[in-house]
């Protein structure tokens, strides 16, 4: 007898409802449409299959999202973005500070110093955030925060930044926010 | 709330020991000090007009928009102002006041600095005939900040103006020597 | 009675299907019993939402079950009603009846 392979939900659309619906009821929904679309690739055909799959979750985003507000998840990422950015906007406003008070002004180079002070307060506010994942996928999802908090404040700093240091702190914020959920995790 | 006194105790630690490390820093003993040196090759008095004329220090001192002259005239009790950009705080202008406390040219140029409710300070330039065409030149600055944050961030300030006035003194050896070639 | 007591017309389909699946009610067979029964095209993220917002009411409670291969190695959370989501059934039974009382219909007038 001639057995078919089972198909699989379109990757990038079950993507997609995870990141929107969150861990909480994303694997729950994700398993109710894919029993669903088993079925309908069975009795009408994958191509049913897919474009009903696809109907589903572009229609249940707002939905979903809104769920997620409603639980705390999204807050909790916007939390994480901001504990992340909130201190090295401050510390750009600090270096402001100082070097506005040299007697004969300077310019918007740092000095090394500072940076690393700045990559330091990175680290720290990003392994305490990455702490608070409960599993893998959250952690994943909060390293990827940490380093939006990064890039929003490198964006509106005043302070001038070396390639070095974009780049550093572009990797060391995820980095610390996965050695953070290693090492402190919630249970 | 295991969480809470961590991250409470993390920021305690981040906040408390750099203040104190800053405020022990700030009692050192050449706290508000800076001093540079650069060896050119001029002389004294081709030197002197680089520090002493307005439209030449806007050359070598960086981020000056305008350098009035000496008024009345240069000596002893004069005044004359600077204006600054100051990049970190929007590119807004700064105007330094300045009076002449020592006028012997072409040895000593002794300059008091203030801006009222920032700082003040005394700067002064000395320059050292090496021979063979070639002198030293000298600048001591010493200053005092109005506001108490800026006092405990002293430690921090001062390298960074030591920094930059290198950069200064360098930029002035290439701007005097080069012109110095093309005559 | 308190504003939180009465549900809405979407929840009131959601609670229905809940009682009918007895026992088996995850969200995919509620979305299936609503859009068969009322011809109605319900999303699922639609249901979740409902069933999510009964939970806080504590008209339903879920129950997580193991994962099955059909559902790609996923777990499933079915759910049933309270006694608190059964008085509110019974209470829009009989608001609407009490509503409906002296109607004939079909009602005159309509476009279908």
């Amino acid at each position: 007898m001639k057995t078919y392979p089972v198909p699989d939900p379109p990757a990038i659309l079950r993507a997609l409802l995870l990141a929107c619906a969150g861990d909480g009821h994303g694997e729950l929904i994700a398993g109710d449409l894919h029993e669903e679309f088993l079925y309908l690739c069975e009795e009408r055909g994958d191509g049913v299959g897919r474009r009903w799959y696809a109907s589903q979750v572009v229609r249940s985003l707002p939905e979903l999202l809104r769920l997620r507000i409603r639980s705390g998840d999204l807050t909790q990422l916007l939390a994480v973005l901001a504990s992340v950015a909130a201190p090295l906007l401050l510390l750009d406003r600090l270096w402001c500070f100082v070097y506005s008070h040299i007697p004969l002004k300077d310019g918007l180079d740092r000095a090394a110093g500072l940076l690393a002070v700045n990559m330091a307060v990175l680290c720290i506010a990003s392994a305490i955030s990455g702490a608070l994942a409960r599993t893998a996928r959250r952690a994943a999802t909060l390293s990827l925060v940490s380093a939006m908090g990064v890039a929003v404040a490198l964006w509106a700093s005043v302070g001038a930044a070396p390639a070095w240091y974009i780049a550093g702190a572009l990797l060391a914020a995820p980095a610390s926010s996965l050695a953070g959920y290693k090492k402190w995790r919630t249970q | 709330m295991k969480w809470v006194k961590r991250i409470g105790m993390a920021v305690a630690a981040l906040v408390i020991l750099p203040a104190l490390t800053l405020l022990l820093l700030g009692l050192r003993s050449g706290a508000g000090r800076v001093q540079s040196s650069v060896e050119v090759q001029a002389s004294p008095d081709q030197l002197w007009t680089w520090i002493d004329d307005g439209d030449h220090v806007k050359q070598w001192v960086s981020w000056t928009v305008e350098m009035k002259p000496w008024s009345p005239r240069a000596a002893v009790g004069a005044t004359r102002s600077a204006v600054m950009r100051d990049a970190n705080n929007g590119g807004a202008q700064m105007v330094i006041d300045g009076t002449c406390t020592e006028y012997a040219p072409p040895r000593t140029l002794g300059v008091k600095l203030s801006v009222p409710n920032e700082f003040e300070g005394l700067q002064t330039y000395h320059l050292t005939d090496l021979g063979d065409g070639r002198t030293r030149l000298v600048i001591e600055m010493s200053y005092h900040f109005d506001s108490a944050l800026a006092r405990l961030m002293e430690p921090l300030i001062t390298p960074s103006a030591r920094k930059k006035m290198d950069g200064d003194l360098a930029r002035l050896k290439s701007l005097v020597e080069s012109k110095a070639e093309l005559r | 009675m308190a504003k939180g007591d009465t549900v809405g017309e979407f929840e009131f389909l959601v609670l229905l299907a809940v009682l009918r699946l007895a026992g088996d009610a995850y969200g995919m067979r509620v979305r299936r019993e609503i859009a068969e029964r009322t011809a109605r095209d319900v999303t699922i993220g639609a249901v979740y939402a409902t069933l999510d917002r009964l939970e806080e009411k504590g008209l339903v409670t879920g129950k997580l079950s193991d994962p099955t291969p059909e559902r790609g190695g996923r777990a499933k959370r079915s759910f049933q009603l309270t006694g608190a989501g059964v008085d509110a059934v019974n209470r829009a039974r009989r608001e609407s009846e009490s509503m409906l009382q002296g109607l004939a219909f079909p009602l005159p007038g309509g476009s279908r």
